[in-house]
């Protein structure tokens, strides 16, 4: 049996960046921020964050050396500066694991992505 | 052939090959990595054996789940090929399965540090399948949505909050090497979502597919990864210094990250995430359209 915690309400945007904890203001501007900054699907060369930058302030205050950068000033760039310190057929092959809870059932560690369950089949019919 | 011989319990392991390959591997991890890691010492006798033994379990733990993650994104980016998805994308598809394998050493060498073997059972390959009831294109984003707009922006939150809470620095260093690639794959989710914008501005049934996906997979992902272990305490403050994870706010992160983060992150696409969330069930029959 596993418990959850009463449920939070959601906190709206103007109050967002001053009274959600760090590590939220990190997520959430993860979930936020690629509107300003992808102009792919217009065709365009994303040149502002992917890779052309040699240094930024980074998730955690280090230097990034290459790849996406959080955009500066965004709180995936703040959060870290004071931190102190089978598939092509439509089915499953034979031994596929497409409901892949861990032997324990449930992630506590994250540490990764499972595949997207598929709908149980009452919800398809 | 020995018919009766017992069955081979394979070990996955941090050792690299004694060959050029892992000289390769460890050129192209130097080349790839997202920032710049710090040199720290373990010091292991500063902790009591049970702290130890509580670190090595959780670590494994870890290392299993980032190990069975690679071949998700594996399997992800050939999806990603059978829609000729742009070479950028399915490239970088490629690459986080390659980082989910490097987190994998990781792990293996906080084990080695912490005085144990960088080896665990080999877990099942987790497999990602072709949706029956929806297309290919709506395949692909639902396994984007749930893999990176959704698992991934939980770990990445909660590895911010394990970085800024563990005082030890050699392991709040690895917690850093792992937040500093799990922020990629997180935000890698809605830039794909951003690339096919207009696609799904276009197709109001297939945002309306997903958002009745999500109220399966919101419940289904609380279950997994946003329900407090029952036998969860607060750690001790020898725990918390070592890095191990206070449990006992396990859901809360989990429906924090949702609500803030996750939700409005998808409703700037069109799809009514937060009713979805509102009306969330993992019930086998089908629930009432909303």
């Amino acid at each position: 049996m596993s418990f959850m915690a009463d449920e939070p309400k959601p906190t709206d945007d103007r109050e967002g960046s001053y009274v959600l904890p760090r590590y939220l203001r990190f997520a959430r501007t993860l979930a936020l921020v690629s509107g300003a900054t992808v102009g792919i699907a217009a065709g365009v060369a994303v040149i502002s964050i992917s890779g052309c930058e040699s240094t930024c302030s980074g998730f955690c205050g280090h230097q990034v050396t290459m790849g996406v950068r959080p955009i500066p000033g965004s709180d995936a760039a703040d959060v870290g500066n004071d931190l102190g310190g089978g598939a092509d057929a439509g089915a499953a092959s034979a031994d596929a694991v497409v409901d892949a809870a861990t032997s324990d059932g449930t992630s506590e560690t994250g540490g990764g992505p499972r595949p997207a369950p598929l709908l149980p089949r009452a919800w398809i019919a | 052939m020995a018919r009766d011989a017992a069955p081979v319990t394979r070990q996955v392991s941090a050792a690299l090959s004694s060959s050029p390959i892992a000289d390769d591997h460890r050129a192209a991890s130097a080349a790839l990595r997202r920032c710049v890691p710090a040199v720290h010492p373990f010091h292991v006798a500063a902790y009591t054996p049970a702290t130890i033994d509580a670190a090595r379990s959780w670590w494994a733990k870890m290392m299993r789940t980032e190990y069975e993650s690679s071949s998700v994104f594996t399997d992800l980016a050939l999806q990603m090929r059978q829609i000729d998805a742009p070479i950028d994308v399915q490239a970088s598809t490629l690459r986080m399965a390659h980082e989910e394998l490097r987190h994998a050493e990781l792990c293996g060498i906080v084990l080695e540090a912490l005085g144990t073997d960088a080896a665990i059972p080999a877990p099942p390959v987790l497999r990602v399948v072709v949706h029956p009831d929806c297309s290919l294109e709506e395949t692909v984003l639902r396994n984007v949505i749930y893999g990176c707009c959704l698992s991934e922006t939980v770990n990445a939150a909660r590895l911010a909050k394990w970085t800024e809470q563990t005082r030890d620095p050699f392991i709040r260093e690895m917690f850093r090497q792992l937040a500093a690639d799990e922020r990629f794959h997180a935000q890698f989710g809605y830039f794909y979502l951003e690339t096919r914008r207009e696609w799904l501005a276009a197709r109001t049934e297939v945002r309306q597919s997903l958002a009745r996906y999500l109220r399966f997979i919101f419940a289904e992902l609380e279950q997994h990864m946003g329900a407090n272990p029952p036998n969860a305490r607060p750690p001790t403050d020898e725990e918390r210094t070592i890095g191990l994870p206070d449990l006992t706010d396990t859901s809360t992160t989990f429906q924090e990250t949702m609500l803030n983060a996750c939700i409005p992150g998808l409703e700037r696409f069109g799809i009514e995430a937060g009713t979805a969330w509102a009306t969330r069930t993992s019930a086998e029959t089908a629930p009432p359209a909303i």
